[in-house]
């Protein structure tokens, strides 16, 4: 059971909930989401902004970078995280890193496309074993990490919140027999 | 000490602009009073102070910090709050800046807001009727002191403060929560009403129904129904839920007779013993530091159960170190919360086409069932309500049980994951005399003032009624076909419900309690306290109504008796 949505349900009148991951990152402007320089390495960057392109491709709506993902990847790794986070991301990163060379013998960007879902998978399996319902808010090492930071980043950008899923910022009544075929996406608001 | 400010102008003083300061200020200015308002927070404006309304959840607005680590600096009670984030923040008080004392294997979460409007901004804005269950429970069970009066006393003013502030639910007839004067009901949705009548089939005696919520159906004067944008917490500048800043203090304003100081903290009250009245109220200006004083002839203290009892302990005598106000002892003690953090939460299957439309401010409500009728039997006295809504799953959590990632990962999330519903218990917690607030010996705040030091505990009766909780919990989402059924029974903190109370109780006896059956401290004739701080037991539902009902009509008394000089 998710805890954090189940209890977000409950916070309607319960409150109380402060999720230590990096959804409250989300709060921060765009403007303000200013990365520190020279945290990641020009080729750390660009691993983590390719695998956020990996876990969410473009499809019939953009991609998790074309959604400005990539800038919220920087800001989260050098600003938000603490140290302990920064290390565990850094640790799986690297060993990605190191695995490309021995198993394929090349850069992880050099790859072909294939390739590199092979070493996102295998880093997958390193982590969240067969229980799904094992993943946690700053559990995990990089995969997790990744996923989570691309997901929240996605959802909650502009074209998350309004060409992935629909927002209408003034919903005006509520309707609690609504038919999920009228809206056929997510709401954003 | 300041100078003595000439008040001719000024009949009455409120200290504290929140749910019960602004009722006061209403009421009394209403009546032709001239009435000062004096508000320790910072000044905030309706609308225009309201940061992050409307705008869209990309371009949240926050000031720019680093917000985990300025938290966990400043704001680290604050920041445990459902209410606190970078759009409410202003409202909150900075915790580094306003320290009380605890110790850490006792802790208590003393939120507190501090700005004009108060927690009447950042409320959740349930609103309840008590009824005579509550009421006369003291007495029956011999448990703390008798209420000095009964659901008959206060129902007038029920009505009167809902008609007001607009209270939209459903009236059910049940004796242990009275009807009120209801706008329309928000609407259960499918999986909801689904829940209430398996609930009600496995167990007659138990209903549910929606939330009782001070927001608006149906328009008021000056304010407009609400439009279901969802963040009420941030501010709501259509006043589509009652705060002081959208209905009472509009109100005073318009009588002309209406005054209202921020940031001028009351430190305490000067007591006259041969009038047996409050001379003069003592004021810091919390930007300047300049003392001033003020006097009046009424003195309303609406500063918040744990504010009006830290200035009445603070309002000593010349030669002693005893307040005024505490000729009984009870100055302090019997504080009580509301036990929360316990219930139960599961998947309900089907209505995968259901999808509801708009942000519901509220959610439902399981009126107490436990020792309604005589004592159940059950191991503990009093009982509990039940609040909670049911939703579907969405993207954060959906993606975190959906392993992989790509396309079809992408294309797995456009639909919103199953339904769920929880619930959890508010549960009445007794009045003890050892649940209390005190003014530390050293440690004082920036202003000189001593700082609180609270202790609070949980009896055997809360531990009994929260494992009944989860139980019943359990049992009514079973009946209505749950799966994944996950109890919780989180540690409990004192003051975490945000629903403290007590410490200046309400009673007959002056030897027993510090104020009467209209809220008149025993020891000071022209001195009412009306907010939680007057309570002399918890119930299990809400309390702000109450607080607000008590505050009218204890202005009622006051000004009448004020006109028969007798005050």
């Amino acid at each position: 059971m998710q805890r954090r949505e189940l209890l977000k349900g409950l916070a309607v009148v319960l409150g109380g909930v402060v999720s230590q991951s990096c959804s409250k990152a989300v709060e921060v402007p765009l403007a303000q989401r200013i990365a520190v320089p020279g945290v990641l390495s020009e080729e750390q960057r660009a691993v983590a902004h390719r695998c956020a392109d990996l876990i969410i491709p473009a499809t019939d709506t953009p991609s998790a970078l074309q959604a400005g993902v990539g800038e919220f990847l920087d800001y989260v790794i050098s600003v938000w995280y603490r140290a302990d986070e920064r290390e565990v991301f850094f640790a799986g990163l690297n060993e990605m890193l190191m695995d490309s060379q021995s198993t394929y013998g090349g850069d992880f960007l050099s790859l072909p496309e294939s390739s590199q879902i092979s070493m996102l998978k295998a880093s997958e399996g390193r982590e969240s074993g067969n229980d799904p319902f094992a993943f946690g808010d700053s559990e995990g090492g990089y995969f997790n990490k990744i996923k989570e930071l691309t997901v929240t980043g996605y959802y909650t950008s502009e074209v998350g919140a309004t060409i992935e899923r629909k927002y209408v910022p003034m919903p005006g009544s509520y309707d609690g027999d609504y038919k999920f075929s009228e809206v056929g996406r997510l709401w954003a608001s | 000490m300041g100078k003595l400010e000439t008040t001719q102008q000024v009949d009455a003083i409120v200290v504290g602009s929140g749910i019960t300061g602004g009722w006061a200020a209403k009421e009394l200015s209403e009546k032709g009073l001239k009435v000062l308002m004096l508000e320790r927070g910072k000044p905030l404006e309706h609308g225009s102070g309201y940061v992050g309304e409307h705008e869209p959840p990309w371009e949240r607005n926050n000031k720019g910090m680093r917000p985990r680590e300025l938290y966990a600096e400043q704001y680290n009670i604050q920041s445990t709050s459902y209410a606190f984030d970078e759009t409410t923040r202003h409202f909150w008080n900075n915790d580094l800046e306003n320290p009380y004392d605890f110790k850490e294997e006792d802790p208590f979460h003393w939120l507190r807001a501090d700005v004009v409007g108060g927690r009447s901004l950042m409320w959740a804005r349930q609103s309840y009727r008590w009824s005579d269950l509550d009421f006369e429970a003291n007495k029956k069970e011999g448990i703390g002191i008798d209420w000095p009066i009964r659901y008959k006393d206060l129902a007038p003013w029920y009505s009167y403060v809902e008609k007001f502030i607009g209270v939209s639910g459903q009236a059910m007839g049940l004796d242990q929560l009275p009807d009120g004067e209801f706008q329309k009901p928000m609407d259960m949705n499918v999986v909801e009403r689904h829940v209430a009548a398996a609930i009600t089939g496995k167990f007659p005696d138990r209903v549910m129904t929606i939330g009782r919520t001070a927001t608006l159906t149906e328009p008021l004067p000056g304010r407009a129904a609400c439009h279901y944008c969802g963040p009420c917490h941030r501010g709501c500048s259509t006043g589509s839920y009652f705060s002081s800043l959208s209905s009472t203090l509009p109100a005073a304003r318009a009588t002309g007779n209406f005054e209202l100081r921020a940031n001028a903290l009351v430190e305490s009250l000067e007591y006259d013993p041969d009038t047996k009245r409050v001379s003069a109220v003592r004021v810091i200006d919390t930007v300047t530091g300049e003392a001033t004083r003020y006097s009046a002839k009424l003195i309303f203290l609406c500063a918040s159960t744990v504010g009006s009892t830290q200035i009445l302990l603070n309002s000593t005598q010349a030669d002693s170190d005893i307040s005024f106000a505490n000729e009984s002892g009870a100055l302090g003690r019997y504080m009580m919360d509301h036990t929360y953090r316990a219930g139960a939460r599961g998947i309900i299957p089907g209505f995968e086409e259901y999808y509801p439309y708009g942000n519901r401010p509220n959610g439902i409500y399981i009126p107490r069932f436990r020792n309604v009728n005589g004592d159940d039997g059950l191991g503990f006295t009093r009982g509990y309500g039940y609040q909670g809504s049911a939703g579907r799953l969405s993207w954060d959590t959906m993606s975190k049980v959906t392993p992989g990632f790509g396309a079809d990962f992408k294309e797995g999330l456009r639909k919103p994951g199953p339904w769920y519903m929880s619930l959890g218990g508010f549960g009445e917690i007794l009045p003890y005399a050892h649940n209390s607030m005190a003014l530390h010996k050293s440690k004082k705040d920036r202003f000189g003032i001593p700082q609180v030091t609270f202790h609070f505990e949980f009896g055997e009766n809360e531990k009994r009624h929260r494992e009944d909780v989860v139980k019943q919990a359990v049992a009514m989402l079973e009946a209505a076909g749950a799966t994944r059924i996950d109890p919780f029974n989180t540690e409990m903190v004192g003051g975490a419900a945000i629903h403290e109370m007590g410490t200046a109780r309400m009673g007959h006896d002056p030897k027993q309690a510090v104020l009467n059956a209209h809220n008149q401290a025993h020891a000071a004739s022209n001195l009412f306290v009306t907010d939680g701080a007057a309570m002399a037991s918890s119930s299990c539902v809400n309390p702000s109504l109450t607080y607000m009902a008590l505050t009218a009509r204890a202005v009622d008394y006051a000004v009448t008796q004020l006109q028969a000089g007798a005050i």
